[in-house]
């Protein structure tokens, strides 16, 4: 499975993060706010999220809390992205679940490195 | 009393000293005088009287032996021998007659004369009768007469005699008395010289006596006192002086005290008005003086905390122990980086703190206490934090498009000259954007001490290794010698490896930067005393001297604008050195090449002082 759910607020970022990834051969789609992004966590079957912990309506990490409440972390692996290197979020993050931190920006083999790494395998292709 | 001055007294006394010995003396010589006359008159007079006495019984026997001769037919020479003898007696009872000085002597020498003419008389009747008339005339008449005579002279005689004795007893007596009275008199004058001597010394002494009161007085502290002596002697004088010495010490202490109450005064008004809360303490912990500052900030009134223990009334420990040190070992105190943090009328206030011991003769006498509002200093230092962080925050998202979009171009193989060339030069600077960024925060954290340094015990040559082994590559591409020589046993380092590695890796870096094709960078460590030195050599272009403390200020880059750096590294190896408790510095000459040098402390250092603090 190559489809990729990308939450990110900036368009650009948004934008660019998307083409690199088309060209990598994933399939992305984007949501722009935290209850979008919940949303579509829950409806629908991802290889990988790509969340940024700033979301507008609600974080990244209130996304985290959620999803682990319905116990859809572990058939879900999330990455989280953004543009915060401290500490605190990034070990936050970790115990909240999330597979990997990257922190913008990001160059182009980490983000594939990580996606490669962590996304889920799907038996049914 | 007439007696005006010390002399006059002293002179008064003499003389009636003098009169009282001359009395004595007089009285003395009054007796002796007249035992004097006393023994003139045993000697000179009655003697006198005696001696003419003998001396006419004398001359009578003769002429009675000269009457013998007439009766034995010598007429001639009788006659003579009586003649002469008439004459010897006749001289003495004149001598007789001058000396009467008995009462009876003068009657008794009339009768002496009287019967001595009749004896002459006889004689001549004498003369003139023969043989056995004669003879018999001699036995019934003469001689009996002549008797009688002798009688008279010797009742003269006798006369003197008693009379001397009496005089002698006389004198005896006079001795006697002279003696007693003398010796009365002497005891009685003696007695009243002692009185008189113990009056006049009271009279001297007493006035003395007063001044010696009169100044332990005002030694005693008694500095109003006078001494009151009316006396117009010299003691009275110097009593006079002395008290014109006291008023004028009087006055002068007055000014004394005036001059001190205004400089205290000044003093008081002085920290009254200092905007910094400041706490006096003594040797005892005491609080002597609060400013109003003071109590503002700790609500209490300097009235009532003066006197009382400082924790008393300020209950703070962590100032407190800052206070005992300074009392106990001398040592001031002032806070750098860490604050007190007080609540002052429900907000928060921070201050630096300071304490210094005041030193009287030896030891500390006061300490002072002064707290410094950094309030307003450390919420600008937060908000500039602050600011930094969310910029450089706030640059990492756009520069995420950036790179990614132009990393997606590059990745075209179609792309002409000029599109590569304009589309790497984007990719360059978007690179230095983000060292920038990074390095920005970096700093930022690191001068709010938020980076937190992990410390360990480390190798220095290792970390020297590290960091060339990441820049060797580097270095040869341009042909730059790079030769690491560390020394051999260097002491092991109490340090952050990554950051400090991270510091080598930019001096490096900065030298093989700046040195041209040929050049040399030499990386070279050694022990200290207490640290560890490490040194990056190059010869390069060095760096001019009104540079040279320049360089490690924020976004200075000492050449042309090629160069690529951010101008934070220099900044920031500061930074991190200095959170070390090390130092950075540069050597460098222009056209010779510079050399970076810094300090670390050892593990041993850094334990000795956590165990000096304990």
């Amino acid at each position: 499975m190559n489809k990729i759910l990308l939450a990110e607020d900036e368009k650009n970022i948004a934008l660019t993060l998307k083409k690199r990834l088309s060209r990598a051969g994933y399939s992305v789609n984007v949501t722009s706010d935290g209850v979008e992004t919940l949303n579509s966590c829950l409806e629908e079957d991802w290889a990988l999220v790509l969340l940024d912990l700033r979301l507008p309506k609600m974080d990244g990490f209130m996304v985290l809390e959620a999803l682990e409440k319905e116990n859809r972390l572990a058939d879900m692996p999330i990455v989280i992205v953004s543009a915060s290197s401290n500490e605190d979020d990034i070990e936050k993050a970790k115990k909240m679940g999330a597979r990997d931190y990257l922190i913008k920006p990001i160059e182009s083999e980490d983000l594939l490195e990580s996606v490669e790494k962590y996304k889920k395998e799907d038996t049914n292709e | 009393m007439f007696l005006k001055t010390l002399k006059s007294k002293i002179w008064f006394g003499y003389t009636v000293l003098l009169l009282i010995i001359i009395g004595v003396a007089s009285w003395a010589t009054m007796n002796f005088i007249g035992l004097r006359s006393a023994i003139n008159e045993i000697l000179i007079e009655n003697y006198q009287s005696i001696e003419a006495a003998e001396k006419m019984i004398e001359a009578l026997e003769r002429q009675d032996s000269a009457q013998l001769l007439l009766l034995q037919g010598q007429k001639e020479r009788g006659t003579e021998f009586f003649r002469d003898n008439e004459q010897d007696f006749i001289r003495w009872l004149v001598r007789a007659k001058d000396n009467i000085t008995i009462e009876g002597e003068k009657e008794i020498i009339e009768e002496l004369h009287e019967k001595y003419s009749r004896y002459l008389a006889k004689f001549d009747e004498f003369r003139d009768l023969e043989g056995g008339p004669a003879q018999e005339y001699y036995l019934e008449s003469f001689f009996p007469f002549f008797q009688e005579v002798k009688m008279n002279i010797r009742e003269l005689s006798q006369l003197n005699q008693e009379e001397m004795i009496r005089a002698q007893d006389r004198a005896n007596r006079s001795a006697w008395e002279a003696v007693i009275s003398t010796s009365g008199i002497s005891a009685v004058l003696v007695i009243l010289a002692l009185v008189f001597v113990i009056y006049l010394q009271r009279l001297l002494l007493k006035p003395i006596k007063k001044l010696t009161q009169g100044v332990q007085k005002i030694q005693g502290g008694n500095i109003h006192h006078r001494i009151q002596l009316e006396s117009e002697d010299e003691v009275g004088e110097l009593a006079r002086e002395f008290n014109e010495m006291t008023r004028r010490i009087e006055k002068y202490e007055k000014m004394n005290i005036r001059k001190l109450e205004s400089e205290k005064n000044k003093s008081e008004a002085i920290v009254n008005n200092i905007t910094n809360p400041i706490i006096v303490t003594n040797s005892d912990h005491q609080i002597s003086v609060i400013n109003p500052a003071a109590e503002r900030i700790f609500d209490c009134r300097e009235k009532e905390a003066q006197g009382k223990h400082f924790l008393e009334v300020l209950n703070r420990e962590e100032i407190f122990e800052h206070i005992e040190k300074a009392l106990d070992e001398g040592q001031a105190f002032e806070q750098e980086k860490e604050v007190v943090t007080l609540n002052v009328n429900g907000q928060e206030k921070k201050f630096r703190l300071m304490v210094k011991p005041v030193f009287g003769q030896d030891e500390v006498e006061l300490v002072v206490t002064l707290l410094d509002d950094i309030t307003r200093l450390k919420e600008v230092d937060e908000m500039k934090s602050e600011f930094v962080h969310t910029v450089s925050h706030e640059f990492r998202s756009p520069l995420t498009s950036i790179r990614m979009a132009l990393d997606l171009l590059l990745e075209d193989k179609n792309l002409d000259e000029e599109q590569q060339e304009l589309l790497e030069a984007a990719e360059e600077d978007s690179q230095r954007l983000m060292a920038l960024v990074e390095d920005l925060l970096d700093l930022s954290k690191l001068e709010s001490g938020r980076l937190e340094l992990d410390f360990q015990a480390t190798q220095v040559n290792e970390l020297i290794e590290s960091a060339a082994r990441t820049l060797r590559s580097q270095a040869e591409e341009k042909d730059i010698d790079l030769n690491v020589e560390p020394a051999q046993d260097v002491a092991e380092i109490w340090a952050d490896s990554h950051k400090t590695t991270w510091v080598l890796t930019n001096l490096i870096g900065n030298a093989i930067r700046y040195t041209d094709s040929g050049g040399e960078v030499t990386v070279e460590s050694r022990s200290g005393k207490n640290q560890v030195y490490v040194s990056v050599s190059d010869t390069g272009s060095g760096i001019p001297p009104e540079y040279q403390d320049k360089i490690f200020e924020k976004f200075v880059r000492v050449g042309d604008d090629d160069s690529i750096g951010s101008g934070l590294g220099l900044a920031i190896c500061k930074e991190i050195v200095e959170a070390h408790n090390g130092q950075i510095w540069v050597e460098s000459e222009v056209g010779e090449g510079s050399t970076f040098t810094f300090t670390i402390p050892t593990l041993s250092a850094v334990k000795d002082r956590k165990q000096k603090h304990e």
